[in-house]
């Protein structure tokens, strides 16, 4: 059986903890009587986490770029010698 | 604060030069090396984003303060780890959650997503990760209005689950 649009969605909505709680309760209901839903449920969870990792590994990439900035461009000479002096640099 | 890359960038710049100092000099005075004061402020810049995007953060010092906060948590739940205190305190961390989901698998994955459809990755980023409106996403990725941007991103994700599914029934440490 294929997930409709709308069943993507209410997933969605369940895994974000935007249900309110009669329909949670509902949704719980339904997810121990179906196990092609529970199926869904849960590889849906796993593109939420595979979302995650991924931003988060952007927003490191994108740090790591600011540190070799700051700890490469002349413009920020004072900034790095007030820094390594910390260090006994 | 944070819709576009360049924003993003210009905002993680402006902590770095403002709040760094502080949390290296605490580093230093307690024994740490440069490379851990970097990692430790890495760590907490992502966590302040996270909670900035999430959307519940009610700032009652300034930003450096509060990453120097995060900062002298995860650096004492550092030293405790490697059993460089012995002290068993109670306080609750904040700590940048582990990442039990990274494995060998995972990467494969996630290159296999990236080759297979980036845009809808970065779509569904944008909307999970970053937490933008359905507005903005429409703006970002050339969509006509909300409505449109959110059946996009409905398809994305069940395009983006499909292929999740078929691809990880052949990697074993990647099942349901």
């Amino acid at each position: 059986m294929k997930t409709s649009a709308f069943d993507t969605q209410r997933i969605d909505r369940y895994l974000l903890q935007q249900l309110p709680s009669g329909d949670k309760l509902v949704f719980d209901a339904k997810l121990m009587l179906c196990p092609e839903l529970y199926e869904t449920v849960e590889w849906q969870r796993k593109v939420h986490q595979l979302v995650q990792l991924r931003g988060r590994q952007q927003l490191k990439t994108q740090i790591k770029g600011v540190e070799q900035l700051v700890f490469s461009q002349p413009e920020y000479s004072s900034f790095r010698q007030r820094i390594m002096r910390l260090f006994g640099r | 604060m944070t819709t576009t890359e360049q924003q993003r960038h210009d905002w993680l710049l402006k902590l770095y030069t403002t709040a760094f100092p502080a949390i290296a000099q605490y580093v230093s005075k307690h024994g740490g090396t440069l490379d851990e004061a970097k990692d430790i402020f890495q760590d907490a810049l992502v966590i302040y984003y996270e909670k900035t995007v999430d959307g519940n953060l009610q700032l009652t010092h300034s930003e450096k303060a509060y990453l120097l906060g995060i900062a002298k948590h995860l650096w004492y739940h550092q030293q405790q780890k490697q059993g460089r205190l012995v002290t068993d305190d109670v306080l609750n961390y904040t700590e940048l959650p582990e990442e039990n989901i990274a494995t060998p698998s995972t990467g494969r994955l996630l290159r296999y997503l990236e080759a297979a459809g980036k845009k809808c990755m970065d779509m569904l980023q944008a909307y999970y990760y970053d937490k933008q409106s359905m507005r903005e996403i429409a703006e970002q990725f050339g969509l006509s209005g909300e409505r449109s941007a959110t059946v996009q991103k409905h398809k994305c994700l069940e395009k983006v689950r499909n292929k999740v599914k078929e691809k990880a029934l052949t990697y074993e440490d990647f099942c349901i």
